[in-house]
């Protein structure tokens, strides 16, 4: 089980736990390129956060469409979530954010 | 459409998803796919939104580990095998989208396995199954020799034989036989047949079993035994029709019954001599067994060898003793194999080697066209790269895509075979037929795939191995230009091809001259018109015989279109045989002796054959006493000159009588590859040589030789309907069997040249059309920068020409080698010249030029407008 989870995979694990269950619906809701999301989904799979499962033929055909992949959290990824979640939120906001002059970035133009 | 592209970016992606998870990586994107189609109303955008996130299945694939899978325990395959039919089925689309590449390809692999095929079937029958008797490998054929003479192989004498049975511990039994003929009547039309006499061991010795009947008994091969037969397998199908109960039946030969006692079986064609009936040896008592008559097989005893008894009885032969050999004379044990099968052996082993040549060029030349066109699919090799497969696995596709041609090629060729197998059957002359047969059985049929096999590496494997390095490198350096290490493999396969080609055509041009000059070579007599024909008079009566004879001459002579009538025992060309030592009187040495070849003769034998008569007088038609007419040779041998020879005195045989030469004539040779012979000729009228009755007629003949032929049967009935006539032929016809095997060699050997010529010219178009097709773009700045349409061409031709000059100069290094192995080894081949190679190098350099200039020509009309805006 990983300690941390990046932002991107963060933001996936959180739109499955939200509800989101289908994979282009989680790239709708979180606004990552496809690219990211699926690379992140199958990681998680892996790790044993997330569970997938076809979701019932009778109700896709019912709608006209084929059967989808439904994404599901498990507990290991709602313990991971919530341990993220806490990290996350332990990063106060810095009030005078503004005034800081950043060095100017290197490598890129 | 756009639902079809996303689909097919899916397609893509899975094929780097882990097998395992592929079926579930497709269903998924689809669906999800699918969903997004109907669940909203399309936009542009939103097509353009799907596209991209399509291409997110890339970095899904990737993603991908193999224990993601549903059954994430199993392995995947890894490796050869793992998509093995997926690139099978590929390499036979991409070969059907090109018919026109893929038909020749498979042609070109198709005729040189075809023939390969072909000649190895003869091989294996011929040369590499054994003969069909019991333990073959022990079987020997035994000859005197006579040093001291020059004879290599004589047929020895009972005396002789006797004692090597007496002797002889290395060879377990001998067995013997000598030739001769009976005329068959009662069953059709008389006929002569051939015979082996046999002594009883014969068929024991070779290990054979009559498929009807028995062998001899002892006691039936003794003079005065039972008068039987045994009838070979085709003298039984043809003039008994196979029939089943001809054992007992009594046949008529020679006027008197004989009682069939079995019939042998089909598989003896490599019988010493091809006989049609065995009939027991039954020497009479009063025989001369000092008389050299015999063939000998022995069996050698188990564990000896050859040589081993050759040693044995070299050391017995002159051992000390009562009956100690002191004349000078040795023996020659041979495996009856090397007897037998010798004379076919270098020829067909060149022939094989021939055709393995023409297997070797169509593989370079399939190899040469794979590479050309894996050039032309740099492209696809660049996107394959790309999405990570590997150079093994661009290896293993190419190889693939040869294998499928060659299979198909294969099996294509191994019907042509059995074609070209007929049609050989058809060319092959008679007297190769009887030791040369062919079937086609698991050998031939393994060789075919070993052939096949040996194709797919070559023009499969090695040019894929050394293609797909260069091309990925190609790619990546992102130059579109071939790297110069396949440049120099393409070229180096072409010149391969080339010089194999021209040494080919070089060696069937040779072929083509040495047998030229010996179709050229002076026989002696005049061939034009002459027809013969085997009149075998089965009288014991020596006087009633010649009268017979004398009889026949007179109305042959006076048959219309008949100039000369003329008898012999053995015309030359036919019969090679009959030679005896000849002492010679008034030479200077009481018992100088000289060796020639007797001849009874009869009629206007001289006129009839066109022997020119050069010194002394001819035979009168009643001629008799002791008298002779020696040939230019002989003479010149024996008294210095031919002017000098009538008068003198020659003796033949033990009885010392003298025999007075009267005449000279022209020496003749008896095969056309024999030397010109010495010849001593006596008259059959003269009682003294009556009892050789000459048996062979030849006509002079001004008409058709076939109407001639006619009616000489019926003048032949007229005076005895019991006479057979048999084996009438014209000398032409004679001639052209007796060069029938130079010339079925010849023939082979032209077919595979010209074939080679075909196959390197192809390669060449092959090669060349692509280097056209590559340089467009090039052509069309040429052409655009005011280059004219000739210099184009002229520039194309250029650069065939340089590979053809280098290929071609290597196939005449090779055939020069080639032509002084052939001067050293080739008897008869004085000086075969030069031209024959420098011919072959002008006809493939024809070859080259039609070859190149015709996308040569396609150059010069290149639209230089069309080909730039097509970059």
């Amino acid at each position: 089980m990983p300690k941390s989870l990046s932002i991107a995979a963060l933001t996936v694990l959180h739109a499955v736990a939200s509800g989101t269950a289908y994979g282009f619906d989680i790239i709708d809701a979180t606004d990552l390129p496809g690219g990211t999301v699926y690379p992140a989904l199958a990681r998680m799979e892996r790790d044993g956060l997330l569970r997938s499962d076809w979701e019932d033929e009778k109700a896709a055909h019912a709608k006209q469409r084929p059967a989808r992949r439904i994404y599901a959290i498990t507990t290991d990824g709602v313990r991971v979530l919530q341990a993220s979640l806490e990290k996350v939120r332990a990063l106060r906001p810095i009030p005078n954010l503004r005034g800081v002059r950043p060095a100017p970035s290197r490598g890129r133009s | 459409m756009t639902p079809r592209l996303t689909r097919a970016i899916v397609w893509c992606a899975a094929r780097l998803a882990p097998a395992v998870s592929r079926d579930r990586f497709i269903a998924e994107w689809r669906s999800e796919l699918a969903a997004a189609w109907t669940a909203q109303p399309m936009t542009w955008s939103r097509r353009w939104a799907l596209c991209r996130t399509a291409c997110a299945s890339f970095a899904h694939a990737r993603a991908l580990r193999p224990e993601d899978g549903l059954v994430a325990h199993v392995q995947p395959r890894r490796g050869w095998s793992s998509g093995l039919r997926q690139d099978v089925a590929f390499a036979s689309r991409l070969i059907g989208r090109q018919p026109g590449f893929a038909a020749i390809a498979i042609a070109t692999i198709a005729l040189g396995v075809g023939a390969n095929t072909a000649i190895f079937s003869l091989v294996n029958r011929s040369l590499l199954t054994p003969l069909p008797y019991a333990d073959p490998d022990r079987l020997v054929a035994v000859w005197e020799t006579v040093p001291a003479l020059g004879i290599p192989e004589n047929t020895p004498a009972p005396n002789t034989l006797d004692l090597w049975r007496s002797r002889a511990h290395t060879i377990a039994s001998f067995g013997e036989y000598t030739v001769g003929s009976v005329n068959l009547t009662g069953a059709g039309d008389p006929t002569r047949l051939t015979t082996l006499r046999v002594g009883a061991s014969l068929l024991d010795v070779l290990g054979v079993t009559p498929v009807l009947g028995r062998n001899l008994t002892a006691d039936e091969a003794r003079y005065d035994g039972a008068r039987v037969v045994l009838l070979t397998h085709a003298a039984w199908i043809r003039y008994f029709a196979g029939d089943p109960h001809i054992v007992g039946r009594t046949i008529t030969l020679n006027g008197a019954g004989a009682t069939v006692i079995g019939v042998l079986p089909r598989e003896m064609p490599m019988t010493i001599q091809t006989a049609d009936v065995w009939v027991p040896l039954a020497l009479p008592p009063d025989v001369n067994r000092e008389s050299r008559m015999l063939f000998v097989v022995g069996r050698l005893a188990p564990g000896a060898t050859a040589t081993a008894a050759q040693r044995e009885l070299d050391a017995k032969m002159h051992a000390p003793g009562p009956d100690r050999r002191d004349d000078g004379i040795g023996v020659y044990v041979e495996s009856l194999d090397e007897q037998l099968r010798g004379g076919v052996r270098p020829d067909l082993w060149m022939v094989f080697g021939v055709s393995a040549a023409v297997l070797l060029i169509a593989c370079l030349n399939v190899a040469a066209m794979l590479l050309v066109r894996g050039l032309g699919r740099r492209r696809e090799f660049t996107v394959r790269t790309a999405l990570g497969a590997s150079r093994a696995r661009l290896v293993r596709l190419l190889t693939i895509e040869g294998a499928v041609l060659a299979g198909a090629g294969g099996v294509l060729g191994l019907g042509l075979g059995v074609v070209v197998l007929r049609i050989i059957g058809r060319l092959m002359p008679a007297s190769i037929a009887s030791t040369v047969s062919w079937q086609l059985d698991a050998r031939v049929l393994a060789f075919a795939i070993a052939a096949t096999v040996l194709t797919t590496i070559v023009s499969g494997i090695v040019p894929a191995f050394v293609g797909a390095g260069s091309l990925v490198v190609s790619t990546r350096g992102g130059g579109s230009d071939e790297r110069r290490a396949t440049r120099l493999m393409r070229n180096g396969l072409l010149v391969g091809e080339l010089a194999l080609a021209v040494v080919l055509l070089a060696g069937a041009a040779l072929l083509v001259q040495s047998f030229s000059a010996f179709v050229h070579q002076p026989l002696g007599l005049n061939p034009d018109g002459i027809v013969t024909a085997q009149v075998p008079r089965a009288d014991r009566d020596d006087a009633r015989r010649t009268a017979f004879l004398v009889d026949l001459l007179e109305r042959a002579s006076a048959m219309p279109g008949v100039t000369h009538a003329g008898l012999i025992n053995g015309v030359p060309i036919r019969f090679t045989g009959g030679g005896s030592g000849f002492q010679i009187a008034d030479s200077g040495n009481p018992m100088r002796t000289l060796n020639a070849h007797h001849r009874i003769i009869g009629g206007d034998y001289f006129e009839a054959m066109g022997i020119p008569l050069v010194a002394g007088r001819a035979f009168s038609p009643h001629e008799s006493g002791r008298v002779a007419i020696v040939s230019e040779a002989f003479a010149k041998s024996a008294w210095g000159s031919r002017a000098a020879a009538p008068g003198r005195r020659i003796q033949w045989g033990a009885d010392g009588q003298w025999i007075d030469v009267v005449g000279v004539v022209g020496d003749v040779r008896l095969s056309p590859t024999a030397p010109l012979e010495s010849h001593v000729y006596l008259p059959f009228t003269a009682v003294e040589y009556s009892v050789f009755a000459p048996g062979d007629l030849v006509l002079r003949t001004t008409g058709d030789p076939g109407a001639v032929a006619r009616e000489l049967r019926g003048v032949v009935h007229a005076m005895d309907p019991a006479q057979p006539v048999s084996s009438i032929i014209t000398m032409h016809d004679l001639l052209s069997q007796a060069f029938g095997k130079r010339r079925f060699t010849l023939q082979l050997m032209s077919a595979f040249a010209a074939l080679a010529l075909l196959l390197a010219s192809i390669g060449l178009y092959g090669v060349a059309s692509y280097a056209v097709n590559r340089r467009l773009r090039e052509i069309g700045i040429r052409l655009a920068l005011g280059a004219t349409a000739r210099q184009i061409r002229v520039r194309i031709l250029g650069q065939g020409a340089v590979w053809t000059v280098v290929g071609v100069g290597l196939g005449l290094t090779a055939g020069a080698a080639l032509l002084r192995w052939a001067r050293a080894e080739v008897p008869g081949l004085e000086s075969p010249g030069i031209w024959p190679i420098v011919a072959a190098a002008f006809v493939l350099i024809a070859a080259a030029i039609v070859a190149c200039d015709i996308p040569a020509r396609r150059a010069m009309r290149v639209d230089p407008l069309i080909t730039l805006k097509a970059e």
